[in-house]
């Protein structure tokens, strides 16, 4: 018998069959006690009755009485003291008479005496059935509370666990040798459910690989051909080789200038893939903000003087730290920042602040006073390949990656980016990094 | 400085030779697979050797940890490739002086290499 259920029934059939057996058992004993308890009140009753009659003379009813007690009475040789009585009533002789009463005295106390031990055995059996019909059910109920516990309850708790761990992607597991049972048909479907789930897991894994591969493979494919191109660019426009006149060294420039551009395209695009392939790792260390920023304005300085703009950095009254990639993180400022200063005005400022704002995370602005962004292509700049309007061709073109990329990164580091801008008022990219500390409460508890 | 580069792609090594002859006045010796590589690289001596990541017959880094266990005082070697994941970089890092990512710029290659050299 494997079921649960089976057992189950078992179990209850078991303990309720033995509660019903002893407790009749105990039932039998009392109708006993209680039946050898009537004969000793008859028989005591006898005595007194006898004891009164003895000294008087015989009534009829008195022979009579005894006629039909003698029929109820046992064991046998009370019958026949009774008996014998009778007769000696009928006989009429005083001497016969105190002769049987005597005898039947004797017998009285002879019966009494045999069965006071019956009824105290009785007692004790009464007592033990008893005692048995409210113990075995009460065994019964603990022993069947072991075995649910320990083939339901433990087996349940073992399995949830391992869907837990499942969900944390711990999954390379399998239940030995599952129970023929109703658990282990349980068990049996969670682990092929397991088994299809790694199996789709496997799959997804293939397919990241071979996306991955491709991404490498594709990167070495374009970038050979244009190391060729930017290299005999480079030659030409340096005039390694000779000199060139005037316009043909401005055509070389440009074709300079969208070579680089389609080398960043593809570094954009293999920077994307790898982020979408979640082989990307970020390597989060605490970093102060002040120096991410100022090390961020330093690489744009050049840029900065090219388009006559000013770089400006708002401190907080209390430095911040927070935790974050700071390649990574400084790609995504140096990205916001260029494309402020691309479409600043001249002789106007960036600015760039920090500050826990009210949701209680660490938001780094970067504000411009350029064009602004219409508030229908607010959310579609975060997107490929989408840039709200051309920015003035005097400086760097963008791919059109750099902000998805940006939204990637700092969704990565668990915050969010985005824009506040109006038509003709500048904007205000802002990101957020969710994991922050002052920088006094550091130095404190170095202290 | 002589130095040796390895690269499959005619053009870059081309263009490679002429930016280090003319801008760095270095003496340059071309190979184009990596068994050729191996080969001069152990027969002759250079001061700098630089390795295509992927040639045919031996790869960039094969080349290198073979060229290092035969030669004794062996000769720096920087990676020129295209390759870019952080495996690869760390590969290369691992065995080289140095790795120059590809498409290189030919006005600073000469200073690229120099910074790396003074850096190992």
């Amino acid at each position: 018998m494997k079921s649960i259920s089976a057992k189950i029934s078992i179990a209850v059939y078991v303990i309720a069959a033995s509660t019903f057996i002893f407790s009749s058992y105990a039932y039998k004993a009392y109708q006993e006690m209680d039946r050898y308890q009537d004969d000793l009140h008859l028989s005591l009753y006898l005595r007194g009755f006898a004891k009164e009659i003895e000294n008087k003379p015989s009534l009829k009813e008195n022979i009579a009485y005894f006629k039909k007690v003698r029929k109820n009475v046992f064991p046998e040789y009370r019958s026949i003291a009774i008996s014998n009585i009778v007769q000696a009533l009928n006989a009429n002789s005083p001497q016969l008479q105190a002769k049987r009463f005597k005898e039947f005295q004797e017998s009285e106390r002879r019966f009494y005496n045999e069965t006071l031990p019956k009824i105290e055995v009785a007692k004790d059996f009464f007592k033990k059935y008893v005692l048995l019909s409210v113990l075995s059910p009460l065994i019964g109920i603990f022993l069947f509370s072991v075995y649910l516990k320990r083939s339901i309850v433990h087996p349940l708790q073992k399995l949830s666990q391992r869907m837990m761990d499942f969900l944390v992607d711990r999954y390379t597991f399998k239940f030995s040798t599952p129970e023929n049972n109703e658990i282990g048909d349980l068990q049996r479907t969670f682990n092929s459910l397991a088994q299809k789930a790694i199996n789709s897991m496997d799959e997804l894994k293939a397919l990241d690989r071979a996306k991955s591969e491709f991404v490498s493979i594709a990167s070495h494919e374009l970038r050979t051909p244009l190391t060729s191109i930017k290299g005999s660019l480079g030659l030409l426009s340096s005039g390694i080789v000779g000199d060139l006149n005037g316009e043909s060294l401005g055509l070389i420039r440009i074709a300079e200038q969208e070579t680089d551009r389609l080398v960043r395209l593809i570094n954009n695009l293999l920077d994307l893939a790898k982020m979408e392939s979640r082989t990307f790792k970020l390597q989060t260390h605490w970093h102060s903000l002040q120096t991410l920023l100022e090390s961020c304005a330093d690489s744009l300085l050049g840029l900065a003087q090219t388009a006559q703009v000013r770089i400006q950095i708002l401190r907080p009254p209390e430095d911040l730290e927070a935790k974050f990639d700071s390649d990574r993180i400084q790609q995504v400022i140096t990205n916001l920042m260029s494309n402020a200063i691309k479409y600043s005005p001249k002789g106007s400022s960036v600015t760039l602040r920090y500050f826990v704002n009210t949701q209680s995370a660490l938001e780094v602005d970067i504000i411009d006073s350029g064009p602004g962004i219409a508030e229908s292509d607010q959310q579609l700049i975060f997107e490929k390949f989408r840039q709200a309007t051309q920015p003035e061709s005097r400086l760097v073109k963008g791919t059109g990656l750099g902000l998805a990329i940006s939204k990637a990164l700092v969704e990565e580091h668990g915050g969010t980016i985005s824009v506040r801008s109006e038509s003709g008022k500048g904007s205000t990219f802002y990101f957020t990094l969710p994991e922050w500390r002052k920088l006094e409460s550091i130095q404190k508890d170095a202290a | 400085m002589k130095i040796l580069i390895a690269e499959d792609d005619q053009n870059i090594s081309t263009i490679a030779k002429l930016v280090l002859e003319r801008v760095g006045k270095h003496e340059v010796h071309l190979v184009a697979d990596g068994r050729a590589a191996l080969d001069t690289a152990l027969s002759q001596s250079f001061d700098l050797i630089i390795l295509d990541g992927m040639m045919p017959e031996l790869s960039g880094p094969e080349v290198c940890r073979m060229y290092k266990e035969q030669k004794q005082n062996a000769s720096p070697v920087i990676f020129l490739s295209a390759k870019s994941t952080p495996q690869d970089i760390a590969q290369f890092l691992d065995l080289g002086v140095g790795y120059i990512q590809k498409p290189f710029n030919p006005q600073t290659l000469c200073q690229q290499i120099e910074t790396i050299l003074k850096a190992a």
